[in-house]
């Protein structure tokens, strides 16, 4: 009995250690991502947090100054909200539309009739792999004030010439416009993945049924749709948040019109190297990103049930 | 057996080759008086290459030019001396980061240590006040290029507007910036021209004209009321008129210049190349001069030696060289910056200096008198960015969407709360 016992012991110790073996190679495996995440992921994460309660221009001392940072970004700061309000707004001008033409496109090229299907998608996908920088030179010349193309191109309409670097709607909408053309394949081509996901059967029942395009559009697509449509938003909100490279080489314009909330974290961090006002800027965009995505993807149920 | 020993070599390898992909930057010789080489931070520009073999060849230092973006290479610095490794043993800083960089003095070695005194009387005086720290007893860099300000005009449009075209003749006239302002409404009414691009770069000349700008030596606000901060500000409101509200080195200043729409440029020696490449068919159209009131400086470097530099003797020892007056004029013949050595601006090649997009024969010796006018202004850790909003105020009022008073008031107000951060 106790001899059974014991080798019972033995045989769970062993089959205890085996599994914790098992265990420690595991981890071992998958050990260099969480070590990079760690280090590239985390560690930043939660030095940009201590730093924000700092004063630190990087080379010199690091002095505590506990809310002060966060304090004068809401009570004392119109630039920041400034920045704010026109990431909002370049990204309503840009999201909305965006999503809108994507769903649009999507649905046009999943139709039967369409001939060169690969074409198309491969074409409406190509500005998404464009460098950013490229395309945001090549805008501000198409947007220029004096010599731009649509300035040339209104003249033709005897429409005045636009101040587009020079006014908040000739900044917003040029910024917007870079942004709708770099993603509206990209979106495009993730609803047309999720139309793909949707039953023949459907329209063929709604066809028979004397629905036209339209309707099925509206009441097979849209709601089969909606965790896509849930997705893109959400995508969208976040890339908007984080507007940054366009508004840099486009200018931000006299009255800071162009001036984007990241824009604004970058210039403080490394124009007026102010770390500890720049870090706190960081989580305050953390917190907007999560506030602004939680109302979305409220709105966006709410819509798509209705 | 046989598979732990494998697991364990596996582990080691990876470690290894993290290890050593982190750390190739560091083979050090070991003789400590003399490198084997030495590491230099630079960006495009500085014509360095050639003398840099050469000083192998002599001495057998080579010279490792590593060269990034203008921004880059400052931030990439202040990173590496923040963060304690990785800077350079040799690094370019720009007359726009000094300050910042004289504020951490301890991050680099003083040159006065390596022997710095005997460059006191090489460099023009506004060069070396900026190298040296206020009490005079830290030399933070050596100097390199200097950037005198001078105005470049089109002699076409200058004619057809009425005015002079010889460059005498039109330093005389316009000899104030009030006469380059009513200058720039006589080419307004009688050309297609605009006389500037954009009123800010009229302000930025003025206000580096003289020697108290925004800050005083002891870092106190005074662009509310210094005389030339007030004063660049008075000429540059009043400017709106004659400018056509386009940014400098963009393409639409390109195609303006190119047009023949811009009548004037305020630039100093190395940017006639960006004129150059914007407007190749202007050639011969141009000419230059003084500017008003005396020149001024735009660009210009220091070659520091980092703290972190385990050669110091010998990083200074080739900054020195390589910037000593023969080779920044051999740089310059080569087609790089504008020496700040006065010694040699007698040298046929300074003053026999040709080029054939402009219609000068006195190109060199205008440069070397503008450069002898440069004052040694005090710019101080925030003037960049003070200046940067001021300069967005004069655009605002070009865009039309401030008065004057408006703007000075928000720039005003921007800079002060900011200063008070």
């Amino acid at each position: 009995m106790q001899s059974e016992t014991g080798r019972l012991t033995i045989k769970q110790r062993k089959r205890f250690s085996q599994k914790t073996n098992e265990y420690k190679s595991g981890y071992l495996f998958i050990s260099p991502f969480f070590i990079l995440f760690g280090v590239f992921g985390v560690f930043p994460l939660v030095f940009t947090l201590y730093i924000s309660f700092h004063q630190w221009d990087i080379l010199g001392t690091t002095e505590f100054i506990g809310m002060t940072n966060y304090l004068s970004l809401i009570t004392n700061d119109p630039l920041f909200w400034k920045s704010v309000g026109n990431t909002f707004s370049i990204w309503a001008l840009s999201t909305i539309p965006q999503l809108i033409a994507a769903l649009l496109i999507a649905f046009f090229l999943n139709q039967a009739f369409l001939k060169y299907k690969s074409f198309f998608r491969l074409s409406i996908f190509m500005p998404n792999v464009t460098s950013v920088v490229a395309v945001a030179l090549v805008f501000s010349v198409i947007f220029g004030s004096q010599y731009g193309l649509v300035n040339y191109v209104l003249s033709l309409i005897g429409v005045e010439a636009i101040n587009w670097s020079g006014s908040y709607f000739g900044t917003h909408v040029a910024i917007a416009t870079m942004v709708m053309w770099r993603w509206i394949g990209y979106n495009a081509i993730i609803y047309l993945a999720g139309l793909q996901g949707i039953s023949k059967d459907l329209y063929e029942a709604a066809t028979i049924d004397g629905a036209n395009k339209l309707q099925q559009l509206w009441s097979i697509t849209i709601p089969m749709l909606r965790p896509i449509i849930i997705f893109t938003v959400v995508q969208s909100t976040i890339g908007g948040m984080q507007l940054f490279a366009e508004p840099l080489l486009f200018g931000q314009g006299s009255q800071y019109q162009g001036l984007t909330m990241t824009l604004y974290l970058y210039q403080e961090a490394f124009n007026r190297f102010s770390f500890g006002y720049a870090a706190a800027i960081a989580w305050m965009l953390f917190f907007i990103i999560i506030i602004f995505s939680l109302i979305n993807l409220f709105l966006t149920r709410k819509i798509s049930s209705a | 057996m046989w598979i732990k020993k494998s697991k364990w070599f596996l582990i080691i390898t990876y470690f290894l080759v993290v290890l050593t992909a982190c750390n190739n930057s560091d083979s050090v010789s070991e003789n400590e008086e003399n490198p084997s080489s030495l590491t230099l931070w630079a960006w495009p520009g500085f014509g360095l290459e050639e003398l840099a073999a050469e000083y192998e060849e002599e001495t057998g230092i080579s010279i490792n030019i590593q060269e990034a973006e203008y921004g880059d290479v400052h931030q990439n610095l202040i990173t590496a001396l923040a963060s304690g490794s990785g800077a350079p043993d040799i690094s370019a800083v720009d007359q726009g980061y000094l300050d910042q960089m004289k504020q951490n003095e301890d991050q680099f070695h003083n040159l006065f240590d390596f022997g710095g005194e005997e460059l006191a009387d090489v460099y023009l005086d506004a060069k070396w006040s900026q190298a040296t720290n206020t009490e005079g007893d830290f030399l933070l860099g050596v100097p390199t290029d200097v950037g005198p300000m001078v105005m470049l005009y089109r002699e076409d449009i200058f004619e057809e507007a009425g005015l002079p075209t010889n460059p005498d003749e039109v330093a005389a006239e316009i000899d104030t910036w009030e006469a380059y302002v009513e200058a720039g409404k006589q080419v307004r009414e009688n050309t297609d021209a605009y006389m500037i691009n954009r009123t800010s770069d009229i302000y930025v000349a003025i206000l580096d004209q003289a020697e108290e700008q925004y800050f005083t030596t002891d870092e106190e606000f005074i662009g509310d009321k210094s005389t030339q901060s007030l004063r660049a500000w008075e000429v540059a409101s009043h400017a709106v008129d004659i400018s056509m509200n386009v940014e400098r080195s963009t393409p639409e200043w390109g195609t303006a210049l190119a047009n023949g729409e811009i009548a004037t440029v305020l630039l100093p020696p190395w940017m006639l190349q960006n004129v150059k490449n914007a407007a190749p068919d202007t050639a011969g159209k141009w000419n230059i001069t003084f500017m008003p009131e005396g020149s001024g400086n735009f660009g210009g470097s220091f070659l520091t030696v980092p703290k972190q530099s385990d050669y110091p003797q010998a990083a200074y020892d080739f900054a020195k060289w390589v910037m000593a007056p023969e080779q920044q004029l051999r740089i310059f013949e080569n087609g790089g910056p504008f020496p700040s050595t006065p010694s040699i601006y007698d040298e046929p090649a300074i003053q026999n200096l040709e080029d054939d997009f402009v219609n000068s024969d006195q190109l060199g010796i205008l440069y070397a008198e503008a450069a002898e006018e440069i004052v040694a202004g005090y710019k101080g850790v925030h003037h960049d960015a003070v200046s940067s909003l001021f300069q967005d105020a004069l655009v605002s009022i070009e865009d039309g969407s401030a008065t004057p008073e408006q703007a000075w008031d928000n720039a005003l107000q921007e800079a002060e709360r900011q200063l008070s951060r």
